[in-house]
């Protein structure tokens, strides 16, 4: 409330941080890069300052407040990014990179802190390569939603393509824990391809009754 | 007097299609009393059933199910539970049959020694456009289901999963289907993308020591709706078709069954680039891109990143 009132410019967004709550014991191959993917500890500064472009730096839903006037005039939360089948995607937040480009200011502030539980299930790296997986599928939606508000978004680089089967083996090996990021890097690529592509995420060409 | 035969057609929202496929079934050569045609209507919203019972009134031997659960495996279950004859015969509501077709059907599970499970036919394709020069006959087979061509005459399959039978032309003996389970629903339905795999029963068939035959002289026309002759949905299939194989994998593995058949090899590029390239329809080889989404969807698939619930 007190920096929607002091700050000027003022925000069309400010968000604050998230600290992890786990359900378990936190893995060792948990690194502080991969806690972002559980939508907590984005730790962009340890001071408060205006964020980068979406997707470089974002917020999260869970600890975020909008000024209404820009949201709505901006379309409001995307309804129709956030679902492929059964699988929400989380795409709320790509309304923020509108706000930005129409020349709002998204606010950091990491003293507003809320806890976020991060459940059993998601200390798994199954969990994270469907993350990586869908969530490039979810770029891929983001993009072409930013493009018809004529925004260019960035196209996922791949930190490594896997190439040979032994490689791919390796992509899905939970003991392969020093080429997690760049496996998740591959997925998260290989989902955004899938998706830009629309082998996965278009309902209209669903395929029964040949 | 029960009926000899019965045919089952599962139709969703394709009201008009459905009604030329039924009125090649009721002018089958056979008395109307040796047959029944049972049409599944699954879940539809179109006034499927209503439109079936109208334009077929007079019609004694033709009954309307109706199946809640969407996915052609619970649909054709719902169909061979209402049949009344020994066996089940299936096409689909895009596709004409003979006037010869269920009789002939009736006549090869009368005469065969070992009876079959299964028997299956020919499927020909009928485009609504040109065929379009790179879909070569190579490529029907399993994305299209048609042009099997396994032999000139008729035979029983080689076991081993080599040879397959298309879904669009088949007839089953009830008595063993539903021994093996019936059509395996589990393989249906992968979020809004509904997947194929009902033909993998008769892996388990095979497995169980039942004989599949097949007959080329049983044609059927199957309609190729335009929007399957492009390269994008060659490649949207052949990933699902590789999902659709890791769920009967499992299917399979339940039941003591380890395929062969399944997809060992991948031709994934190394780079990245390379990788935009398999999405080009100016690929070098498009059936080897074709075989690398098969692999990634079966890859994806095994490896659980379509299992239900979000990430």
């Amino acid at each position: 409330m007190n920096l929607f009132e002091t700050l000027d410019p003022v925000p069309a967004i400010i968000g604050g941080d998230m600290t992890p709550l786990f359900g378990g014991e936190r893995p060792p191959w948990l690194t502080d890069e991969l806690l972002r993917a559980l939508s907590v500890a984005l730790r962009w500064s340890t001071h408060a300052r205006p964020l980068k472009p979406h997707p470089v730096e974002w917020l999260c839903e869970l600890n975020s407040a909008y000024r209404i006037g820009p949201l709505l005039r901006f379309g409001g939360f995307p309804e129709h990014v956030g679902r492929v089948g059964d699988n929400l995607l989380s795409n709320e937040n790509c309304v923020n990179r509108v706000l930005q480009e129409a020349g709002y200011v998204v606010y950091y502030e990491p003293k507003i802190v809320v806890r976020h539980r991060v459940p059993t299930n998601r200390l798994e790296q199954s969990w994270f390569r469907r993350r990586a997986f869908w969530g490039g599928i979810s770029e891929a939606a983001q993009r072409s939603y930013l493009l018809e508000r004529g925004i260019e978004d960035r196209i996922p680089r791949p930190l490594a393509v896997p190439c040979a089967q032994a490689d791919w083996v390796r992509v899905f090996d939970d003991a392969a824990t020093e080429s997690l990021p760049q496996s998740l890097s591959s997925l998260n690529y290989l989902g955004y391809l899938l998706g830009a592509q629309g082998i996965i995420g278009n309902p209209e060409t669903a395929d029964d009754y040949q | 007097m029960s009926p000899a035969i019965s045919v089952v057609v599962c139709s969703y929202n394709r009201k008009d299609l459905l009604c030329e496929a039924v009125a090649a079934l009721v002018d089958q050569d056979l008395p109307e009393s040796f047959y029944e045609i049972v049409v599944v209507d699954n879940n539809s919203t179109d006034g499927t059933g209503d439109a079936v019972r109208e334009r077929f009134a007079g019609v004694k031997n033709l009954s309307v199910v109706f199946e809640e659960r969407q996915g052609l495996s619970a649909a054709r279950n719902a169909g061979v539970r209402a049949c009344q004859s020994p066996i089940a015969a299936f096409t689909d509501d895009d596709a004409l049959v003979p006037r010869n077709w269920l009789g002939r059907y009736l006549e090869l599970f009368e005469s065969l020694d070992p009876v079959p499970a299964v028997i299956g036919g020919e499927v020909h394709p009928v485009f609504p456009v040109d065929r379009p020069p790179w879909l070569d006959d190579y490529l029907f087979l399993r994305p299209l289901s048609a042009g099997l061509g396994w032999s000139p005459h008729a035979r029983y399959l080689e076991a081993g999963g080599k040879e397959w039978l298309c879904e669009v032309n088949c007839a089953y003996r009830i008595s063993p289907l539903l021994e093996a389970g019936g059509f395996p629903e589990e393989l249906g339905r992968v979020g809004e993308s509904l997947i194929s795999g009902e033909g993998f029963v008769n892996v388990v068939l095979e497995h169980a020591g039942h004989r599949l035959y097949y007959d080329p002289n049983l044609v059927v026309l199957h309609r190729i709706p335009a929007e399957r002759l492009t390269r994008a949905w060659f490649r949207q299939r052949m990933f699902w078709e590789g999902v659709s194989q890791s769920r009967a994998q499992e299917y399979l593995a339940r039941r003591g069954i380890h395929l062969a058949r399944l997809p060992r090899t991948m031709n994934i590029p190394c780079e990245s680039e390379a990788w935009v390239e398999l999405f080009d329809d100016a690929v070098d080889d498009f059936p080897v891109a074709l075989e690398s989404f098969l692999y990634m969807g079966f890859l994806l698939g095994t490896q659980g990143i379509f299992a239900p619930g979000p990430p």
